[in-house]
């Protein structure tokens, strides 16, 4: 195979698990392992972008302040089978209605118009201040335009959201 | 000649004094949760209103997260509205600038006084 098999798995919990400083660190250490898997510039660089926006949208909004079992969770690694690049996001809190409903219309745009109309449409509505008080979320948009990742979303009422970004390697 | 800086951890705008002109040129990265207290009024005040034009020359600006895209957009829509002429120059090289200025450029395509150019792009014809 052409790329040898390395992950890692991050889990966030609080109070700490809040602390933004997280993200820069996820982001190097993500960086590190691309690097360690011999994968090429390009994906040095969508590793980045979706590392960071997954990373971010965890502790915006999926870590919680106290004690107890890890909250969230950030994993990365090569999938040989299939060649693929894969990078998860899972929140073990329960997201509220607005928050999923708002990651729901995200992901049907990304499918009704692709990555790069979505993202344009969106870029438009921000500049023209049409975002109805809704969260950007452009994070998501850019992890499928500039990464080329492949997005799902799963959402389950015992398990939370996870958000899962894969990226076809070519040999 | 550089007259004023503004710096923000790993982020520094530069602001230059070019006859009635202004010009702001952005380098480094900006990953914060927040917009850079302070930027929005470095950029948008009564000088940059006053100006004759305004070029904000973001090529060397290397990362953002989308936080700061946000606020990019806000910035940029906002300007075109203050201001008699903007000139936005970026590089296509960088994946997050191609991106962000050719979806900006459409969308802000009524706006008369904001005018792109792609550092990277390659006349027509040239070799």
């Amino acid at each position: 195979m052409p790329y040898a098999h390395l992950a890692m798995s991050f889990e966030l919990r609080g109070p700490r698990g809040r602390d933004w400083s997280h993200v820069a660190k996820l982001r190097g250490a993500a960086d590190f392992l691309a690097r360690s898997l011999e994968l090429p510039a390009v994906v040095l660089t969508a590793v980045a972008v979706a590392v960071e926006e997954l990373a971010e949208n965890l502790i915006k909004y999926h870590c919680w302040e106290g004690q107890g079992e890890p909250c969230a969770r950030l994993t990365m690694g090569v999938v040989q089978e299939r060649a693929e690049l894969v990078i998860s996001s899972q929140s073990q809190l329960q997201p509220d209605r607005e928050h999923l409903d708002q990651l729901k219309r995200v992901f049907s745009s990304i499918e009704v118009h692709g990555p790069r109309e979505a993202y344009t449409r969106r870029v438009s509505e921000l500049a023209a201040g049409e975002d109805g008080g809704q969260l950007a979320q452009l994070g998501l948009y850019r992890i499928a335009v500039e990464g080329g990742f492949a997005l799902t979303l799963h959402h389950a009422d015992d398990a939370g959201i996870t958000i899962t970004a894969t990226l076809p390697l070519s040999s | 000649m550089t007259d004023d800086v503004f710096e923000c951890d790993s982020l520094k705008v530069e602001r230059e004094r070019e006859g009635t002109a202004l010009r702001y040129t952005w380098r480094g990265v900006c990953d914060r949760r927040d917009a850079p207290p302070g930027l929005s009024e470095f950029i948008l005040n009564e000088e940059s209103q006053a100006a004759s034009k305004l070029r904000l020359d973001f090529t060397e600006l290397n990362f953002v997260n989308s936080r700061m895209l946000v606020f990019l957009i806000r910035t940029i829509k906002s300007v075109s509205e203050a201001s008699p002429s903007v000139h936005i120059t970026y590089t296509s090289k960088v994946l997050f600038q191609s991106n962000l200025f050719a979806a900006l450029e459409g969308a802000l395509a009524h706006s008369q006084s904001l005018t792109f150019e792609d550092r990277n792009s390659v006349a027509p014809g040239a070799a």
